[in-house]
């Protein structure tokens, strides 16, 4: 189990976004689940995709904000949601393994006041019903948007 | 109430005529052989003179004729067994009926099954149906229906709003009987809309709607009285061409093929 840290959220910085409350993505995030196995390595994988792209309050040490991690059933289209009141994710746990870690990172998008991307508009993490593409540049460029640039913090 | 054309046009014509006509009788001469009924008639009877009666010698001899004819006209109810393409009883003349009702309906794909809340949902329908009671009809559809969906860990659950629009050709099994077995088959439109579910917050394969072309096929039976009153009951599998409603994990898109089974009331003309 990941440790549990302080519980702190922010209100919407975006007036854009749909949250009741949204996490800064640059302060230290504590990812904290009962899962074991696979469902914890997936996220810890889920924080390095961020991390990947300059994202990197998720598992970063001394959190001060908690987002709780579920591995609940979930109908068979249904793969993952951000739950903005509670801030916490429920993840289907009938996903494969890098599957998983995918749609971690796409609810963590939404707890960072990610909304979702049109595959339309551009290959993105939030694409709805992504389970495939992961954080990408231009994802971080979004994050950047909402909370600035994590490395210049 | 069913205006109803008479069951059976008859006509009668009742001619009668005199080909010729007695002179008035003489006070004084007694009739030869007056009839006994003077409505019964007697056709080209020519009295013989009693044989104790003298006839005078200038007396005409009365000569009645009479001649009846019943002609009937009938144009008869087409019988139960009939493959007629016109009945006299209906206003109409094929049979044209409004129906609204309920039913039961669900999917048939097990990924469509496991997402909404109950293999068994409920359906609303109107119906217009032209052609009752000939061998072949047109049904126009509307059908709606509502379903749960328990998306995850009994969160964000919505509801799938199905509506359908569709047309069938009608084949009556016994177009005239009052109970009339048939069967059908068409093609339509069917929308699906996902409604209250938390889509901007989550990830799923779910579409907030799709819109499909179905085709429906099925039988069912209506029992229809002379008033007018329908009742119909029947059974319904809707196949569907391919949908992007629900994309399951690994990929593949669930079919949004379904069944229907419901009942109606209505009347018709």
């Amino acid at each position: 189990m990941l440790a549990v840290t302080t519980v702190a959220c922010s209100e919407d910085p975006s007036a854009t976004a749909p949250f009741a409350h949204v996490v800064d993505a640059c302060a230290p995030i504590a990812l904290t689940s009962t899962a074991t196995g696979a469902e914890l390595a997936s996220i810890t994988r889920a924080s390095a995709l961020w991390s990947e792209v300059g994202v990197t309050g998720p598992g970063a040490p001394d959190a001060v904000v908690n987002i709780a991690i579920a591995f609940v059933p979930a109908t068979p289209g249904v793969y993952g949601l951000y739950d903005d009141v509670d801030v916490a994710l429920e993840i289907s746990d009938a996903l494969a393994d890098d599957q998983r870690a995918i749609v971690i990172a796409h609810e963590l998008g939404h707890a960072f006041g990610l909304v979702h991307v049109p595959t339309t508009t551009r290959a993105s993490v939030m694409n709805a019903g992504n389970l495939r593409i992961t954080p990408t540049t231009d994802d971080q460029l979004a994050v950047a948007a909402l909370w600035g640039d994590c490395a210049n913090r | 109430m069913t205006l109803k054309l008479p069951l059976v046009f008859a006509c009668s014509i009742v001619a009668s005529s005199a080909l010729a006509e007695p002179p008035a009788p003489d006070p004084a001469v007694p009739p030869l052989n007056p009839p006994a009924d003077p409505a019964a008639p007697v056709t080209d009877a020519t009295p013989v003179p009693a044989p104790d009666t003298e006839a005078l010698p200038d007396t005409p001899v009365p000569v009645v004729t009479s001649h009846t004819t019943s002609v009937l006209l009938a144009r008869d109810r087409p019988g139960p067994l009939s493959y007629a393409w016109y009945d006299p009883d209906l206003v109409s003349g094929i049979g044209i009926g409004f129906t609204i009702g309920g039913g039961l309906t669900g999917f048939t794909d097990r990924a469509m099954r496991d997402t909404v809340s109950s293999n068994v949902g409920g359906l609303w329908d109107a119906r217009a149906s032209f052609g009752t009671h000939i061998p072949l009809g047109l049904d126009v559809s509307y059908i709606g229906s509502a379903a749960n969906i328990n998306t995850i860990n009994g969160n964000a659950n919505g509801t799938l709003v199905g509506t359908t629009v569709e047309a069938a050709l009608r084949y009556n099994i016994l177009p005239h009987n009052t109970f009339n077995p048939y069967v059908f088959a068409g093609a339509g439109w069917q929308r699906y809309d996902v409604t209250n579910m938390r889509f901007s917050q989550s990830d799923t394969g779910v579409a907030p709607h799709d819109n499909i072309a179905e085709f429906p096929m099925g039988a069912g039976f209506g029992v229809r009285d002379l008033s007018g009153f329908d009742f119909d009951l029947r059974g319904t599998f809707r196949a569907a061409t391919d949908s992007t409603l629900l994309q399951e994990s690994n990929g593949s898109y669930a079919k949004l093929h379904s069944w229907e089974a419901s009942g109606s009331v209505g009347y018709e003309f």
